[in-house]
C-alpha cells in the first residue's frame, strides 16, 4: 500500500496520463489559425492530377458592413490528400473542413475512376463531418459550379447545400443524400447509387446582360457499381422520388379532361409508397402500392371539384397518369442504364434472402426486364379557397 | 480609576495586574470588602468608564455597600431607583452573613439577580452592562441586571430581501434576535441554551431547537465541536462556521446562514438547528443540505408554480455560471464542428481581428468582471453610477470596438455574470469552479470539461454537514423527498420533513 500522500499523487498523474492518452482527436487551434472550408472540387487534370477548389471564408472584413463573402484556393496534387496538403503552401491558415457542406465531383473523375477513390479519405479523415453532401457536376469541371454566385447569401457552397436539402420538400427534382449514405448505398445488395446532378446557368435576371452564372440543382446522376452512367432529368427524378419513397412534397400537373396541356396543378402533402415483390411461377414482379394525399393549388379548366363524384374524377385520372409516368421512368432507366437505382433488388434481398441468392449473380440481366405493377391511389384533401375560377 | 502617579508604583501595579489578568479567571472573592475593591480596581486600572459608588444606609452607617458597573452600557434610572435608593432607605437591615440574601429576596427591586463569588463571572457580566454590588463580611457579590444600550433597530436584512413575506431581520443584540423567534414558535419544546466562547470576547451563543424533532446525534455532534474551540474572540458567525464545519476545504458551505427569523423557524421546524451569536444579525443552521443552496424563503410564500419555476431557474443558473465560459473555450478550441456553420463564421469573423487567444481573454476578461464586482461592493454607494458607466462602456463596448475582445466573449462572461448573482449562496465554490473547469477545458477540450464536471460531482456528493450527507444518493430517492427540491409542492403535498435530518418527519397527518 502506498502512503496516502504518495497515492493522491500517482493518483493525479494516472489522470493527467489518461487524460492525453484518452481523448482521442483533439488539438488546441485557435480559430483565427483556420481558414473555414465552405465547399469542395475535385478535378482533374490531363496529367492525371488532381485538382481541388477550395471555397474558404473571406473573415478578414467584420461582418457588420455588407455579408460575409469567400475566396478561392486551388492545389494540386498526385492524391487528394496530397492536394489538400499541397494548399499549405498558398495559405498561411490551416485549411479547416470540418464544416464544410458540400463536395463536388467532376463527371470525368466519377465516370472513369469511380466515386470510391474519393470516398476514401473523407470516411477515413476525421475531420469532414459525415453529413456532409456529395453532389456530381454536369459541366466540364467541378470547378465551375463552386464558383458561381450563390443568391441568397453570396456563398455558393452554402446556397448548393441549402437547395439540395430542401429539393425534396418543395419540388422533388434531386435527391438529398450525405456521404455516409453514398458509401452504404454502393455497397449494398440489389441498389445503386445516384447523386444530385449540378448544372450552371445564365443569370438572366439582372436586367442588363450577365455573365453571371449560377449553379441550379438538375436532377440525379445515375451510377453503375460506383461509376457515373448518366443522368435523370428533373421529371424523371420526380417519378424515381415516387418509386423508392422518398418523396415528400413537390407539384404533380395533369391535363384534365384529355388537354395535352396541364391544366391542374396539386401540392402533394405526403405520400406513401409500399414496395413488395411478387414471385410466381419464377417470374419475378415488383408491385409498387402509392398512395398520395395531395392539395389542389391551380386549376384553369373548368372541372367539377365541388362534389365528391367529381373529385372521384380527378382523382382517378391522376392515378392513371401517375402510374404511367412511373411505368415509362422505369422502363427509361432499364433502357437507358441498366442500372437498378430503384433498388428493386434490395427488396428482394430484404425479404425474400433464398431467392435473392438463386438471382443475385445475374441479376444485372433480370433488372433490364423486370416487370412492375401499379397500383396508384390519389387522395384530394382539400381544394383551397375558391370552387372553380373559369 | 487609579492614574499611575510615580514611575515604581506604576511598575508595582503593572506587576499586580499581569498576576491577576493571569491568575483571575479561577479566583474568588474574600469577605474584606477592602480587598474586594482593590482587586477590582487593580483589574480595571486604566479604564475610565468603570464608575464605582460607595453606599452607606441612613438608618445604619455602619452598613456599607460599594457598587460599579460600566457607564454607557447601564440603565442609570434603574440604578438610581432600584438599587441606590432601596440600599439607602431601606430600614431594619442587619449587619450579618446573611445580608447578601436579604439584599436579594427583600431589597433590590431588579428583575434578575445572581449570586456569585467568581472574580470572572464578574468581570463579564459588569462588561455586559451589569451593575455589581458588594457588601462587608460577604465573599458574594450579586450581579444585577441594569443591562441598557444602543441597538440597530430591526429592519429588512439588505442581502435577503423578499418580494412578499415577513419583513423583519435581526439585529446585534442575542437576546432581541431570540424574542423573535420566541414569538413564532410559541412551544416549550423550543429550546434555546446559551454557551459560552472566546477568551477574551466572551461571546454568548445561542442554540435553539425543536426538542421532539432534532435529531439528538446531531446535537450531541455540535455540543462536542463546540467544546474543541478555544479561540480568543468570536465576532461573526462566520468563526463558528469554520471552527465546526465538515470538508474544511471544500468550498461549498456546510452551514446554513440568515438573517430573517422566519427562514430559522423555516429551518428548525425542518429539524434543524440554529446557532445564534451575540454581536451579529447572522444565524447559523445546521445541518445543510446542498438543495438549500437554491432554496430561498420566498419559495414558500409566493405561488408554487412561480416558485418551482424560479427554483429550477437557480439551478440552471448555478450550472451555466460554472460551465459557460469553460463551455465556450472547449468548442472554440478543440470542436469547432460542434458549431452550425453560421454561427462558425460569425465568431470566426470576431476572433479574426482579436490579438489575444480566446483562453487568454476568457480569463482576463472573467478576472475584469471579479475586479469588477468587488469594487462594486467595496466601494461608498454613491459612486456606484460610476462604476456601472465605468464598467459597461470601458470593459464592454470600448472592449470589442478597440478589436480587444471578441464580442462573443462579453456575451459568455456577462451571461456567466448574471448567471452567477441568482445563486449567492454559492458565491465562493461558483468562482473556483469556474476557473478551475475553464483551465481543464482549455487544456483537454470537452473531455477535459466532463472531466471537471465528474470532478466537481464527486466532490458534492462526498460533502457533508454534521454527518449529514448533502445530496441524497438517487438509489434511496424518494417520492416525498423530491418535493421541495427541483420543484416547489403546494404546501398542502409537503407531508413530510426532509428524511436525511429528521427521523419524526411527519409534519402534516
Amino acid at each position: 500500500m502506498l502512503s496516502k500522500p504518495k497515492k493522491t499523487i500517482s493518483l493525479i498523474l494516472l489522470f493527467i496520463t489518461l487524460c492525453l492518452l484518452l481523448c482521442g482527436c483533439w488539438n488546441y487551434r485557435q480559430l483565427n489559425e483556420i481558414s473555414i472550408v465552405m465547399g469542395m472540387a475535385i478535378d482533374k487534370d490531363s496529367n492525371d492530377n488532381y485538382i481541388l477548389t477550395f471555397e474558404i471564408m473571406d473573415l478578414s472584413k467584420p461582418s457588420t458592413n455588407s455579408g460575409t463573402k469567400s475566396l478561392f484556393i486551388e492545389s494540386s496534387g498526385k492524391t487528394i490528400f496530397e492536394a489538400f496538403r499541397n494548399s499549405k503552401a498558398k495559405v498561411a491558415d490551416k485549411l479547416y473542413i470540418g464544416n464544410m457542406e458540400i463536395l463536388i465531383i467532376s463527371n470525368k473523375i466519377a465516370a472513369e475512376d469511380g466515386i470510391l477513390s474519393i470516398l476514401d479519405l473523407f470516411l477515413r479523415d476525421g475531420e469532414p463531418r459525415e453529413t456532409l453532401k456529395i453532389a456530381i457536376s454536369q459541366e466540364k469541371t467541378a470547378k465551375e459550379i463552386l464558383q458561381t454566385k450563390g443568391i441568397s447569401n453570396g456563398i455558393a457552397s452554402m446556397d448548393l447545400k441549402e437547395i439540395i436539402e430542401t429539393n425534396q420538400k418543395t419540388i422533388s427534382s434531386s435527391i438529398d443524400i450525405e456521404i455516409y449514405k453514398v458509401y452504404s448505398h454502393i455497397k449494398s445488395e440489389g441498389l445503386s447509387l445516384v447523386l444530385p446532378a449540378i448544372h450552371c446557368v445564365k443569370n438572366t435576371d439582372t436586367g442588363i446582360e450577365s455573365q453571371e452564372k449560377i449553379a441550379e440543382v438538375n436532377g440525379v446522376a445515375v451510377f453503375k457499381d460506383d461509376k457515373l452512367v448518366g443522368y435523370l432529368s428533373p421529371e424523371e427524378t420526380f417519378y424515381y422520388l415516387f418509386i423508392v419513397d422518398k418523396i415528400k412534397g413537390g407539384v404533380l400537373t395533369l391535363g384534365l379532361n384529355g388537354c395535352p396541356k396541364p391544366n391542374i396543378s396539386f401540392e402533394i402533402s405526403r405520400s406513401n409508397t409500399k414496395r413488395t415483390h411478387i414471385n410466381e411461377r419464377n417470374k419475378i414482379k415488383i408491385k409498387l402500392k402509392i398512395t398520395t394525399y395531395v392539395y389542389i393549388n391551380e386549376l384553369t379548366t373548368d372541372s367539377d371539384i365541388s362534389t365528391p363524384e367529381g373529385i372521384k374524377k380527378i382523382q382517378a385520372e391522376a392515378e392513371k397518369a401517375l402510374a404511367k409516368d412511373i411505368k415509362n421512368t422505369v422502363k427509361s432507366v432499364q433502357l437507358r442504364f441498366n442500372s437498378d437505382i430503384f433498388g428493386f433488388g434490395n427488396i428482394i434481398y430484404k425479404k425474400d434472402y433464398k431467392l435473392w441468392q438463386k438471382i443475385n449473380q445475374n441479376w444485372d440481366d433480370m433488372f433490364g426486364e423486370i416487370e412492375i405493377e401499379t397500383e396508384t391511389k390519389i387522395h384530394v384533401k382539400n381544394t383551397s379557397f375558391i370552387k372553380n375560377s373559369q | 480609576m487609579r492614574k499611575p502617579s510615580s514611575c515604581s508604583e506604576g511598575k508595582i501595579i503593572e506587576k499586580q495586574v499581569k498576576m491577576m489578568n493571569e491568575k483571575h479567571s479561577d479566583m474568588n472573592l474574600s469577605s474584606s470588602l477592602e480587598e474586594n475593591i482593590n482587586i477590582f480596581k487593580t483589574l480595571f486600572t486604566d479604564d475610565d468608564t468603570i464608575v464605582t459608588r460607595h453606599i452607606q444606609n441612613s438608618h445604619d452607617p455602619d452598613l456599607d455597600f460599594f457598587i460599579f458597573y460600566c457607564d454607557g452600557l447601564v440603565n442609570s434610572i434603574v440604578i438610581n431607583e432600584n438599587i441606590i435608593k432601596p440600599l439607602i432607605l431601606t430600614k431594619s437591615l442587619k449587619k450579618d452573613e446573611l445580608i447578601i440574601d436579604t439584599l436579594l429576596h427583600q431589597v433590590l427591586l431588579v428583575n434578575e439577580i445572581e449570586k456569585t463569588n467568581s472574580i470572572q463571572k464578574i468581570i463579564e457580566s459588569v462588561t455586559y452592562g451589569d451593575t455589581i454590588l458588594m457588601t462587608e463580611g460577604s465573599a458574594e457579590a450579586l450581579i444585577l441586571n441594569t443591562k441598557s444600550f444602543e441597538l440597530r433597530a430591526i429592519s429588512e436584512p439588505n442581502t435577503e430581501k423578499a418580494l412578499s413575506g415577513p419583513r423583519e431581520g435581526f439585529c446585534e443584540a442575542l437576546l432581541i434576535n431570540l424574542s423573535l423567534i420566541r414569538r413564532k414558535l410559541r412551544t416549550n419544546e423550543l429550546k434555546m441554551k446559551f454557551y459560552n466562547i472566546g477568551r477574551k470576547t466572551h461571546t454568548q451563543l445561542g442554540i435553539c431547537y425543536i426538542e421532539s424533532i432534532v435529531n439528538k446525534k446531531i446535537l450531541a455532534e455540535l455540543y462536542k465541536r463546540l467544546d474543541k474551540i478555544d479561540i480568543d474572540g468570536i465576532l461573526d458567525a462566520n468563526y463558528i462556521t469554520e471552527l465546526v464545519r465538515d470538508s474544511a476545504l471544500s468550498p461549498f458551505r456546510t452551514t446554513g446562514y440568515t438573517e430573517r427569523p422566519d427562514v430559522v423557524v423555516g429551518k428548525l421546524l425542518e429539524g434543524r438547528i440554529a446557532i445564534f451569536v451575540d454581536g451579529t444579525p447572522v444565524v447559523l443552521t445546521i445541518p445543510y443540505l446542498f438543495i438549500e443552496n437554491f432554496q430561498s424563503n420566498e419559495d414558500y410564500y409566493l405561488n408554487y408554480y412561480y416558485t418551482s419555476f424560479s427554483r429550477m431557474l437557480r439551478i440552471l443558473a448555478f450550472f451555466l455560471t460554472i460551465t459557460v465560459p469553460a463551455f465556450y473555450i472547449a468548442i472554440l478550441a478543440f470542436h469547432r464542428e460542434m458549431l452550425p456553420t453560421p454561427l462558425l463564421i460569425n465568431i470566426a469573423q470576431e476572433r479574426h481581428i482579436v490579438p489575444l487567444p480566446a483562453t487568454l481573454e476568457a480569463f482576463t476578461m472573467l478576472l475584469v468582471f471579479e475586479i469588477l464586482r468587488e469594487t462594486g461592493i467595496r466601494m461608498p454607494s454613491n459612486v456606484g453610477q460610476a462604476l456601472s458607466i465605468v464598467g459597461a462602456l470601458v470593459i464592454g463596448q470600448a472592449a470589442v470596438e478597440a478589436k480587444l475582445v471578441a464580442s462573443a466573449m462579453i456575451i459568455v462572461v456577462a451571461t456567466t455574470a448574471i448567471t452567477s448573482l441568482l445563486v449567492p449562496k454559492l458565491n465562493s465554490p461558483i468562482l473556483f469552479i469556474r476557473i478551475f473547469l475553464l483551465a481543464i477545458s482549455s487544456m483537454f477540450g470537452i473531455f477535459g470539461f466532463m472531466l471537471g464536471l465528474g470532478i466537481l460531482m464527486t466532490h458534492i456528493l462526498n460533502l457533508h454537514s454534521f454527518g449529514i450527507s448533502q445530496i441524497t444518493p438517487t438509489g434511496k430517492l424518494q417520492y416525498q423527498e423530491v418535493k421541495d427540491i427541483f420543484i416547489r409542492a403546494p404546501w398542502w403535498q409537503m407531508r413530510e420533513r426532509p428524511r436525511l435530518i429528521t427521523k419524526n418527519n411527519t409534519r402534516m397527518k
